[in-house]
């Protein structure tokens, strides 16, 4: 039997062998511009690159006829005003991605974020369970269909938006774990660490704010706990200041671009991107059976959390501990529990009443087009999970775990190898080297 | 049980029946193409034709009975529909009495089953009062209801009458050859199998005599039909269709709409071989599931019970798995056995098969005609919904032997055990 160490090491490379594996089918089929925001993003970050924060009428009008020649829009860019034109995004990731294009790797830019985002979540699933765990949720991780979809289009922001929410709120629940473990500098390190990268979350997607705000509610709880018991608090002003450096960042952004920092992109645009309860019903019809298909592990995940959240509520009112009873998830105390309950709710919450997807239109359509927004309430799906798949029989456990590894990987290939807007010659359809030649006077980008 | 418990227990049944009355009368739209088709059967009857010889059936003979109380009860079609309603509610409750007694001989929760029989009609929807599948589901039940109560000779008559409506519960029969063989050994085996031969006999000699050609038409036909939409098969091709690996287009068929693959053309000539070695798999693992246990502890062993309700319950998922047709009606067949289904895997079990149901629903009556145009949500959902099909039998395969703790509940159960 193997000992200790070869054991870890196995786990250990197991996890490194699979995110390689995961890379390797992101680089292996090429870049793919699916939707508008790919394009939009794509310009944006050459704009960025030469120093152009907006551009006039002129040079929008130009790009717009080259990205349409390939069957692109750059419906992201909006007028805001004397002949400039913006784009509506948040622009975090565009500026995390800057360095990556100047040496002409993009690609390396969702390379980092994702080994970045497993090694936290190793991290944590280490904390909170063992090793086994740490493998298994790593791979579930980073194979989910969404997640591997969304990690091959580079220039889309919705996998770093996830990775940075990730890696911070991953972060700021291992301090939470460790906090009596930890001396006060580190502490102080991680906590400005998992601020920043929550903060960098919400700067590269603006609706993750609604998350960085449950983890802000949690650290307010956790302070005013401390205080209430004496305990030490002085650390937690590094989460804060480490919160707050992006988004004065982005205020600086925002009175730049739009002439007042709390003036902001998506209130100058015209697409239907509303948040309405009006739109739930429509959403649960039509976006269902895309989050299944996206997130295999979503009804795991679901009865994880409810009968988490549910026992351990019980056992709190009741006055009895949880230690030792295998059921009631005794790793995860109650308010971390709360805390991931909630960051998923303020995903789907969010997003089940968004009017793009509630439109008929859009029903049919991939299932990537639909449950690409629900992307940051990854982690707090894959963490409930596990830790319920850890505690079913091994051979379910490894059925599920496999499966769901396959699944990623065939659903990855079948949004990324189908294109319903980029026209067969275009140099971002995959296979167009592969086509015969359509003629002359195509002329490549870059 | 004393008198209050009874009480008790008769109100809280009753309870779920008005339940069930009022989704399947306020909730569920009832009618469409397939309730029109068996009123014309029921019609044509009703003029004196006889089926087989003077209309054509693709059903077994017991259908037409099914087919024809309806339309003693009305004869127009609005009417037939109804009727047809309270056909499948009837049965539905009378499959619910029979689920209580059944779960209590195996030591099954009446709670659980009672939830769980309901959660699976509403994942269902409408299509259990659009077909009548669910009376060989319930025939199916009522057999294996007869066999835990020990009354062999009138589960073989049930299985045989049930057969004799849909095929299906046909599949069963093996199950409880092995089972009586266990108990009584081959002598006991004997008298229930002649039952089971005599009433097929009874019931299709009559119309073998007076049309045999068509009679045989009405297996054959669905021998000769080419790989279905919403099978298997189909959503493996379709799934490499998506990846560019092949083609795969739906086309509509003479009785459904069908999958136009360079490889479907074999699979569906070879899907009774898979069908064979599937069932053969089923009752192999039966068997030797029972081979460990000595005669006398198989007859009134609650753990055997149980063992077989879930084989009965997994042959039928291997069938519709290995098929090369899979209409959504098939997941009435699965609903009345399904709460008696136990084990280690049982909350994964239940969530699997309600995911299944609501798939199907989202499928057909929902997007049918989105995945014939192969948009790809509707595609991924019938790919989804067979994947699960495919874990929910390995998950039914994979469950340990009786007397190696078959029927132990997981721990994973928490809440929702101290729910019930």
């Amino acid at each position: 039997m193997p000992n200790e160490s070869s054991r870890l090491l196995l786990y250990r490379s197991i996890t490194a062998l699979g995110v390689v594996l995961a890379f390797l089918l992101i680089l292996l089929i090429p870049q793919h511009m699916r939707e508008g925001s790919d394009w939009s993003f794509q310009y944006a970050t050459r704009n960025f690159s030469l120093g152009h924060l907006t551009e006039d009428g002129v040079n929008i009008g130009l790009e717009e006829s080259e990205a349409h020649r390939f069957g692109g829009d750059l419906s992201q860019y909006v007028f805001v005003g004397d002949n400039r034109w913006a784009l509506t995004e948040a622009p975090g990731y565009i500026f995390y991605l800057l360095p990556f294009y100047y040496i002409h790797a993009p690609e390396l830019g969702s390379l980092v974020l994702a080994a970045g985002m497993v090694m936290v979540a190793y991290l944590l699933l280490k904390r909170l369970r063992d090793e086994k765990a740490a493998c298994v949720g790593s791979l579930l991780l980073i194979f989910t269909p969404v997640a591997l979809a969304m990690m091959q289009r580079i220039y889309a922001d919705s996998f770093g938006a996830t990775a940075f929410l990730s890696m911070g709120g991953g972060l700021y629940i291992y301090y939470c774990l460790r906090a009596r473990e930890l001396s006060k500098r580190a502490s102080a390190i991680l906590l400005f660490s998992a601020g920043f990268l929550l903060a960098w979350g919400a700067v590269s997607n603006y609706n993750n704010a609604l998350v960085v705000l449950v983890f802000a509610v949690h650290l307010a709880f956790q302070f005013l706990r401390g205080l209430m018991k004496k305990a030490p608090v002085g650390v937690y002003p590094a989460m804060i200041i480490g919160l707050a450096v992006p988004f004065a960042l982005l205020l600086i952004y925002q009175n730049a671009v739009f002439g007042s920092p709390w003036r902001f992109g998506f209130q100058y645009h015209q697409l239907p991107l509303g948040f309405s309860i009006h739109y739930f019903t429509n959403n649960i019809k039509f976006v269902s059976t895309a989050l299944l298909v996206g997130f295999p592990l979503l009804l795991v995940a679901g009865y994880s959390f409810c009968a988490g959240v549910n026992g351990k509520t019980k056992t709190f009112f009741d006055g009895r501990q949880d230690a030792g009873n295998p059921e009631m998830l005794p790793e995860l105390p109650l308010d971390i529990a709360l805390l991931l309950t909630g960051w998923a709710a303020a995903v789907f919450g969010l997003y089940l009443n968004f009017e793009f997807t509630a439109n008929y239109q859009v029903s049919g359509m991939p299932f990537i087009i639909l449950a690409r927004y629900y992307l940051p309430a990854v982690l707090p799906l894959t963490l409930a999970a596990v830790l319920l798949l850890t505690r079913v029989p091994r051979k379910l456990a490894v059925a599920v775990t496999a499966l769901s590894i396959i699944w990623g990987v065939l659903f990855f290939a079948q949004s990324a190898l189908s294109f319903p807007l980029v026209p067969p010659h275009s140099p971002y359809n995959p296979f167009s080297s592969q086509l015969p030649a359509e003629g002359p006077g195509v002329v490549l980008y870059e | 049980m004393n008198r209050m418990t009874k009480v008790q227990w008769a109100v809280v049944v009753l309870a779920f029946c008005l339940l069930h009355l009022l989704i399947f009368t306020r909730v569920f739209y009832s009618g469409g193409p397939d309730v029109q088709g068996y009123y014309q059967y029921a019609e044509k009857i009703n003029q004196g034709l006889v089926a087989y010889r003077d209309f054509k059936v693709e059903y077994p003979p017991g259908a037409l009975a099914v087919f024809y109380l309806p339309y003693l009860a009305s004869g127009s079609l609005e009417g037939y529909g109804t009727a047809f309603t309270f056909e499948m509610l009837i049965f539905d409750i009378i499959g619910m009495l029979m689920l209580v007694g059944a779960a209590r001989r195996a030591r099954i929760s009446e709670w659980f089953a009672l939830i769980g029989y309901t959660l699976a009609m509403v994942a269902i929807g409408s299509i259990m009062v659009q077909r009548f599948d669910m009376i060989p589901g319930v025939m199916t039940l009522g057999a294996l209801f007869a066999f835990s109560r020990g009354n062999y000779k009138m589960a073989w008559c049930v299985l045989a009458i049930g057969t004799m409506t849909k095929l299906i519960p046909g599949l069963l029969a093996p199950l409880f050859l092995i089972y009586q063989w266990k108990q009584g050994g081959w002598r006991s085996v004997i008298p229930g199998l002649a039952i089971f031969a005599g009433v097929i006999l009874v019931i299709v000699l009559p119309f073998v005599v007076h049309g045999s050609q068509g009679f045989i038409a009405s297996f054959t036909v669905q021998g000769r039909r080419p790989l279905q939409l919403e099978s298997t098969y189909a959503s493996v091709l379709l799934l490499l269709g998506s990846l560019g690996l092949t083609s795969a287009v739906p086309v509509q068929g003479l009785i459904s709409f069908d999958l136009a693959s360079p490889a479907a053309g074999l699979l569906a000539k070879y899907s009774i071989l898979f069908v064979g070695l599937g069932l053969l798999l089923v009752y192999g693992l039966f068997y030797r599931s029972l081979r460990g246990m000595k005669r006398d502890e198989a007859g009134s062993s609650h753990e055997m019970l149980a063992q077989l309700f879930n084989y009965s319950f997994a042959a039928i998922v291997v069938f519709m798995v290995t098929n090369k047709v899979f209409s959504p009606q098939y997941l009435v067949w699965l609903y009345p056995v399904f709460p008696l289904v136990s084990g280690r895997f049982r909350p994964a079990i239940w969530v699997i098969y309600i995911t299944i149901s609501c798939l199907t629903w989202y499928i057909y009556p929902l997007h049918y005609y989105d995945l014939v145009d192969t948009r790809q949500v509707s595609v991924d959902a019938l790919i989804l919904r067979n994947t699960l099909l495919v874990f929910l039998a390995f998950l039914l395969l994979g469950e340990q032997a009786p007397g190696t703790k078959t029927v132990k509940e997981p721990a994973v159960i928490s809440a929702s055990a101290q729910a019930e």
